[in-house]
């Protein structure tokens, strides 16, 4: 094995150990603006020069075997880190962090004295570390871990600013279309590994019976990622957060990892007909809708939000076509020129100023379009409808779980567990109260782990158990969290977000650590045990895993609900006082804390 | 229930609700102004009061700040004592039974942990927070007791909520059409303009199109009839079916416009020049959009109870006592608990710092005071020495340094300060651009245009100016699409990386390339006065006496020296929204260079010159002016028409341009003290450092702007020069030996006053609430229409300064001091009633200094600072090292 093979695993571990290092200075001696400038131009020239010399090297070489790496292996199940070092990957790499650098090197003097300077740089970081094992990952079980990760990197900055309302519903937002994206992405992998065992790119190139269910799933998740047309109004609810951390996200390398993922996946659905078409219909569609929109925006970010999203669906076509190289070259250029573009959008002033406008304006031809692009085609009222839809949808649902039923009566319990969960998760979903929210959550999971259970293979069911362990420590961490604040301010229930944070940052970190775990992001407590339990769901049925995917994305949305709603929000510092922890409360965290860090690491062994 | 409500009634309503709208334009005209002008004729800090009650807005800084203030020494204790003795009655009553003296007292109870607690976090101390002491819940039971007859008053508040969703939704439409509506440029398609105004230009886009289209599809589901032409009777209506029980009309109108309050201001800007634009209809647009998307069906009102808790008075006696040192229950002071509590119920947190920040003020005001009345109190050594040469400055703040430094490496040159337009109203095209900018004050029209034009350039230089516009075009093209302009593309992106990775690099490159451009450019300036004057000669006598008037309220009069430089100032800096705000406010928020050459082109010819001396101005032949631009940011000195000195001044000139580069690096150096990233080096690595600032995409603090400004000095510089005044002062020269009949005090008053006053304001406001007077954090920002800044892509308007711009400035009203003999200061209180009332109502302080002496025209701040200040050689010395703001300091002798 050459040692180029290493490569990924040195890109991804760079970044990620720059956090726990910065994390460690920041504990032991309390961290400066210099100190992480001098961390981050470190880790970016390291960082570089290795995908420099990389590149040189896969020139000479010739792509590399794939490197794997097994988290755990539990009777029969697996989840196997997958890397590939190609030159596709490997420019990839080279060009997100020069951007990566661009940017950073940008905002240490744009962030400079801003409340959350370190906050941002250890999203950054964790986040850069997040998009090269996206990059480098060779099968979809590793995409999943990056992709999730950067959509909640995405989502902590866009409520960077926590005072204020606005970015906290707009976070929120993004999370919820996020997760309806991961979910298809999810579902998508499980079936991969029901029908070939495997999520191997490789595998599943070579494979010639192609599951339609998973390039439809694939598809989806990569448009919501990249805001294709039926999801694209998230983005520009999106840029709420500080300039660069728009330009990186949303101008830049996340919404480019849609087109990045079909890519990787083209010999996958290189022969299938509609897939192909239905990518080229929609990238027109949805390029000819932002190009317009483009037209009626008067706001610079707004602009080039659409802007994007145009170029993002040109892209798409092109993948569609089958001009796989096109796309990339597409791809990389226009990440990088787009993010430039971002960062200088507040010229747009002094430019107006100096450079007169070359094109007068025009009026629409026709009034209703204009008036139906100025709101967008309004897509929030179809969001609005979406979710009347989805409430409709009920209906049919269950009607269909009496079916299978009826059916197949072994299913019966596990069908009723199933139900039953699913009205948990919307009950918590919608509690203002600290202790009927706690019972919800904790109902709702233990009902899924029962399903579950009832599937399950007896010699699983170690798995099972381990995953109860692991749920149950982040739900005992959260309601720990919410009786110290109940003890401390004396409500316990939320009408109105509360923003906590600002009082007692400490325990909204903890708060949203183990909200994190819980919410089954990937290397989390819940994360392990919940890969076993999808696929004994979709094994067992169709239906049952998808319900699955769908009540473990609502209890992680309602559990983040529950973080902003306590701890972001305006200050209110004239009504709570201000009080640190006591000794026994942090014990009793750290604790907590320490025992959520370690239990997915025991994993390895 | 307001279902008979008048036109006149609403009118009225409308015109005090216009008062509290933060009404500002297009941040392409933004010029400074007084954030609460329209509560001018209230007393300062009942404006205060009225507007936090409406906007619930701060009105003082927290009380942490000043508690921090008083430690570090910036709240002299005497100046808290002036004003806590008529303020707070039964203070001393309380000390002395407590066996301390007030002001103790009343320290102890500004230190307090400032939060209101409610019974929860009572309980919770008092069971688990040692820190109180064993016998806390003892102690806290015996003051119970004592306390139990306290009567407390507490008054309910209505407060009007809605749904959040709903509300959303309604402000996303109104703030979407607003910015269509406004827009200058920024969308290439146009929202056609009704001309019956703003309602029917809505229903027009908005309405009827939504209409046609299919039920689900429509937004606005209600079929209610509007008409456009009749926005009153569509208020009325409305109004009669909301019921707002406990919310005054006001109250209800500003509930209805808080969340919009920015595009708000801006439609309220606009209604004066614009009679399509009415507060009216955007009332009755808002309305409708509430009642279409049934926002007000959501409509609840919340009624909450204002002032503290009992409870909460009397965890402060606790907490009072145990730092008092009465810590068992045995020790408790009995007959002091009740005065205490009492004491305690009314003295309010505003009363609190109201009294702290009137000290704050008064503790900077008599240490200025001081320093100048010493000064002025100086003999003044008449020298027959003729200046080495003279420079009119802008009387800006950020020309107080430069101005020190200048007169410390040359101590024979003379600096005047006069408001940056020079007198010239001009309107000016550069020769690169194709309109003119108006260089005047606001809302004054040009009386004449400047037209820029090239005599000789190099081939270089004239292309590539075109070719760098061509390539930005296409930089900035808005949906720029790749593969037309690929390899350009490659090259702007490889070029952007260069720039983002090494910002200084980039900065250089960038300087040389205008450097290159602008030393191979020869311009010249030519005048076009057909504008407003009928002949030449008329045109000629007009600008005679402008530059006459300016001389002499300046006091150049005797001893004129052969250099007279004119020096206006811009600043320069990239992804900068906010530019404006760093100009020249004299021209208009623009760079006042080209005022300042065509002043000296003016000056400097010889008819002109004839009509001066007619006018009673005896400018020696010999004497030449020199027109010149001071970038703030940039610290440079750039002067014009150089060729044009004659040869006899060309060796002079040369030195004086080195002493005035020289300046430009001290000056920079004492910049840079405040940027905390920037380390304290020599002067001309300084200047070189801070340079690369204004050439960076990444620097949200290019320049410091005006923050910290505090104090204006009229008079002759010999009052002030000498005394290191940290920057915040702005300096007008004026001399009152040469104004018998105080006619030129009075213009200057009249047009320096305001200006000042509206800087000082603009940032004390922005920086006292920054969240409702300023704009935020300028990082999200986001240009919206080209007029303005938004958080995100669908907030308000954010109007007012940028927290970069103010998180220097220290939020003290502004202190005028005047050197004039007293009588004659006084007798202006006729001529000038407007200025006169501001001082009345404290929305600035003004004194006046005769013989020394310096007087208080409002109530007067107390002398204690009789000690001198300290004294350095240089002005570096007293600034070497040192980040925060500064005391006065002698430079020099004492």
């Amino acid at each position: 094995m050459h040692i180029a093979s290493l490569v990924p695993l040195f890109a991804v571990g760079l970044p990620l150990s720059s956090t726990i290092g910065l994390a460690l200075i920041h504990l032991i001696k309390g961290a400066n603006e210099k100190i992480v400038a001098w961390f981050f131009s470190c880790t970016m020239l390291l960082l570089v020069a290795l995908l420099i010399w990389n590149i040189a090297t896969l020139m000479s070489l010739g792509p590399l075997e794939p490197i794997a790496l097994t988290w755990y292996h539990l009777a029969g199940h697996s989840f196997i880190f997958l890397f590939a070092n190609n030159a596709i990957n490997a420019t990839y790499a080279l060009v997100f962090s020069l951007i990566a650098t661009a940017v950073g090197h940008f905002s240490i003097t744009y962030l400079h004295k801003e409340q959350g300077f370190f906050e941002y740089y250890y999203i950054f970081f964790v986040f850069l570390a997040a998009i090269l094992l996206v990059v480098f990952s060779h099968n979809m079980d590793t995409l999943f871990v990056g992709w999730e990760v950067i959509g909640l990197c995405s989502v902590l900055l866009i409520g960077f600013y926590k005072a204020r309302s606005q970015p906290v519903q707009n976070s929120l937002y993004t999370l919820i279309c996020y997760r309806v994206g991961e979910l298809f992405l999810l579902s998508a992998l499980t079936l991969a590994h029901l029908q070939y065992g495997d999520s191997n790119f490789t595998t599943l190139g070579a494979s010639q019976d192609t599951n339609s269910w998973i390039i439809l799933f694939v598809i989806i998740a990569v448009y919501v990622k990249s805001a294709q047309l039926p999801f694209s109004t998230w983005l520009t609810r999106a840029m709420e957060g500080p300039t660069p951390s728009s330009a990186i996200f949303y101008g830049g390398i996340s919404t480019h990892l849609g087109p990045m993922l079909l890519v990787k996946l083209y010999p996958f659905f290189a022969h299938v007909l509609w897939a192909k078409v239905l990518l080229v219909a929609g990238g027109t569609i949805t390029a000819l809708y932002a190009n317009f929109i483009v037209k009626t925006r008067t706001d610079m970010k707004s602009q080039l939000g659409y802007a994007t999203i145009t170029q993002l669906a040109i892209i798409f076509v092109e993948v569609g076509l089958g001009f796989v190289t096109l796309a990339i070259c597409h791809t990389l250029i226009h990440c990088a020129a787009r993010t430039f573009q971002f960062l200088k959008s507040p010229s747009g002033l002094q430019d107006f100023y100096q450079l007169p406008i070359e094109n007068p304006k025009t009026q629409p031809s026709s009034k209703t379009l204009y008036y139906l692009l100025r709101s967008n085609l309004l897509l929030d009222q179809t969001v609005t409808l979406a979710t009347i839809a989805a409430k409709i949808a009920i209906v049919p649902a269950s009607l269909y779980l009496v079916f299978i039923t009826s059916q197949n009566f072994d299913y019966l319990p596990g069908c009723i567990f199933l139900a039953t969960s699913f009205i948990f998760a919307l009950m918590a979903f919608h509690d203002a109260s600290f202790l009927r929210f706690m019972l919800c959550l904790t109902a709702s999971f233990i009902l899924l782990l029962c399903c579950s259970l009832y599937f399950l293979e007896p010699s699983l069911r170690l798995a099972s158990g381990y995953l109860l362990l692991n749920g149950l420590i982040a739900i005992a961490g959260m309601a720990y969290c919410l009786a110290i604040i109940k003890r401390r301010y004396g409500f316990n229930h939320i009408t109105s977000t509360k923003g906590l944070f600002f009082l007692s940052p400490h325990l909204a970190y903890a708060f949203l650590f183990f909200v994190l775990c819980f919410s089954n992001v990937p290397m989390s407590l819940a994360y392990l045990g919940e890969d076993i339990v999808l696929y004994e769901l979709f094994k067992s049925h169709f239906f049952f895993g998808f319900s699955g995917t769908i009540i473990f994305g609502s209890l992680s949305i309602a559990a983040f609900r529950f973080y902003c709603l306590v701890f972001i929000g305006a200050t209110p510092s004239a009504c709570y006082p201000k009080v640190g922890l006591l000794i026994s409360e942090k014990l009793t965290l750290i604790t907590l804390v320490l025992s959520g860090l370690s239990l997915p690491l025991l994993a390895f062994w | 229930m307001h279902a008979k409500l008048s036109v006149a009634e609403l009118e009225n309503e409308l015109s005090e609700l216009r008062k509290y709208l933060p009404k500002q334009g297009s941040l392409e005209n933004f010029v400074h102004l007084n954030t609460l002008r329209d509560f001018e004729d209230l007393n300062f800090h009942d404006a205060l009061a009225k507007v936090a009650h409406l906007r619930q807005s701060k009105s003082y800084l927290d009380l942490e700040s000043y508690a921090q203030k008083i430690n570090e020494g910036r709240i002299e204790d005497d100046q808290i004592q002036r004003y806590l003795t008529p303020e707070v009655l039964g203070i001393t009553e309380v000390a002395r039974l407590l066996n301390i003296d007030d002001l103790t007292l009343f320290k102890k109870i500004v230190f307090l942990p400032t939060y209101q607690q409610n019974a929860t976090t009572i309980a919770w101390a008092l069971r688990q927070d040692s820190s109180l002491g064993c016998e806390r819940r003892a102690i806290w039971q015996t003051i119970t007791n004592l306390t139990a007859h306290l009567a407390i008053k507490r008054q309910t508040l209505c407060y009007l909520q809605l749904d959040s969703k709903k509300l959303r939704l309604a402000n996303d439409v109104t703030i979407d059409f607003l910015s269509a509506y406004f827009d200058k440029g920024v969308s290439s398609w146009h929202l056609e303009h009704n001309p019956n105004g703003l309602l029917a230009t809505f229903i027009d886009a908005y309405f009827t199109p939504d209409q046609r289209l299919p039920k689900w599809l429509r937004r606005f589901q209600g079929e209610i009839a509007i008409t456009a032409d009749d926005s009153f009777s569509m208020i009325q209506s409305m109004l009669s079916e909301y019921a707002f029980a406990g919310l005054s009309l006001r109250e209800f109108l500003y509930e209805i416009m808080r969340d919009v309050e920015g595009w708000a201001g801006l439609l309220c800007f606009y209604e004066t020049s614009n009679e399509n634009i009415r507060l009216l209809d955007f009332l009755a647009l808002r309305l409708f959009i509430f009642k279409s998307m049934e926002v007000d069906k959501s409509a609840k009102i919340v009624t909450k109870l204002s002032g503290q808790h009992l409870d909460t008075i009397r965890f402060d006696c606790l907490l009072l006592l145990r730092d008092l040192g009465y810590k068992t229950t045995s020790q408790i002071p009995i007959p002091a608990i009740m005065p205490l509590a009492s004491l305690l119920l009314s003295l309010t947190a505003s009363t609190k710092q109201r009294i702290l920040h009137q000290a704050y003020e008064s503790t900077y005001y008599a240490q200025i005071a001081n320093s100048i009345a010493m000064k002025a109190r100086k003999k003044r050594i008449k020298t027959n020495k003729k200046p080495s040469f003279s420079a009119i400055f802008c009387i800006d703040d950020r020309e107080e340094s430069f101005r020190r430094h200048l007169e410390e490496l040359d101590d024979l040159c003379q600096t005047y300060g006069y408001a940056g337009f020079f007198n010239m109203l001009i309107g000016f095209k550069e020769h690169s651009s194709s309109g003119h900018q108006n260089l005047c004050p606001l809302n004054i029209e040009p009386q004449f245009f400047v037209i820029e034009h090239i005599i000789s350039q190099t081939f270089f230089a004239s292309r590539l100016p075109s070719l760098l516009h061509r390539m930005r075009k296409i930089v900035l093209g808005k949906a720029s699409v790749i593969g037309l302009n690929s390899l350009l593309f490659l090259a702007i992106i490889f070029g952007d990386l260069i720039r983002f990775l090494s910002p200084n690099r980039g900065a250089i490159w960038f300087k040389s390339i205008s450097r290159f451009i602008k030393k191979n450019q020869k311009t010249a300036v030519n005048i076009d006065d057909t504008l407003s004057f009928s002949s030449e000669d008329h045109f000629l006598d007009e600008i005679a006496a402008k530059i006459a008037s300016m001389l002499k309220t300046i006091g150049i009069a005797e001893k004129i020296s052969d250099l007279i430089f004119v020096i206006g100032h811009g600043s320069t800096s990239l992804n900068n929204p906010h530019q404006t705000a760093y100009a020249c406010g004299a021209c208009g928020g623009k760079a006042g260079g080209p005022n300042a050459r065509v002043f000296a082109a003016l000056a400097n010819s010889l008819k002109v010159r004839q009509k001066i001396k007619i006018l009673g101005i005896n400018l020696p032949e010999t004497t030449w002016f020199i027109g010149a631009y001071h970038d703030t940011c940039l610290d440079s000195i750039e002067c014009y028409d150089t060729t044009l000195i004659p040869a006899y001044l060309r060796t002079k000139y040369a030195e004086c341009a080195a002493k005035l580069e020289s300046a430009c690096h001290l000056n920079s150096q004492e910049r840079a003290r405040r940027f905390e990233n920037v380390p304290f080096m020599r002067p001309k690595r300084s200047a070189e450092v801070l340079k690369t600032r204004a050439f960076m995409h990444a620097q949200p603090r290019a320049e410091i702007g005006h923050a910290s400004n505090a104090i204006a000095v009229i008079g002759r510089r010999d009052l002030s020069k000498g005394i290191f005044l940290d920057r915040r002062a702005f300096l007008c020269s004026y001399d009152s030996d040469l104004d018998s009949d105080s006619s030129i005090l009075a213009n200057l008053l009249a047009a320096v006053v305001p200006v000042c006053m509206s800087i000082n304001l603009d940032y004390y406001f922005s920086y006292l609430d920054n969240e409702k007077f300023g704009s935020g954090t300028k990082l999200p920002h986001n240009i919206t229409s080209f007029l303005g800044v938004i958080n995100g892509t669908s907030g308000d308007l954010r109007t007012g300064l940028p927290w970069q711009a103010v998180e220097l400035h220290e939020p003290l009203r502004l202190l005028i001091i005047i050197e004039a003999p007293l009588t004659k200061v006084l007798d202006l209180r006729i001529k000038l009633p407007q200025i006169f009332s501001l001082v009345q109502k404290e929305w600035l302080f003004l004194a006046v200094c005769e013989n020394g002496q310096i007087t208080y025209l409002n109530r007067e701040p107390l002398n204690t600072f009789m000690k001198p200040p300290k004294v350095v050689k240089r002005s570096v010395d007293s600034y070497w090292g040192k980040r925060h703001h500064l005391e006065p300091v002698f430079i020099g002798e004492p």
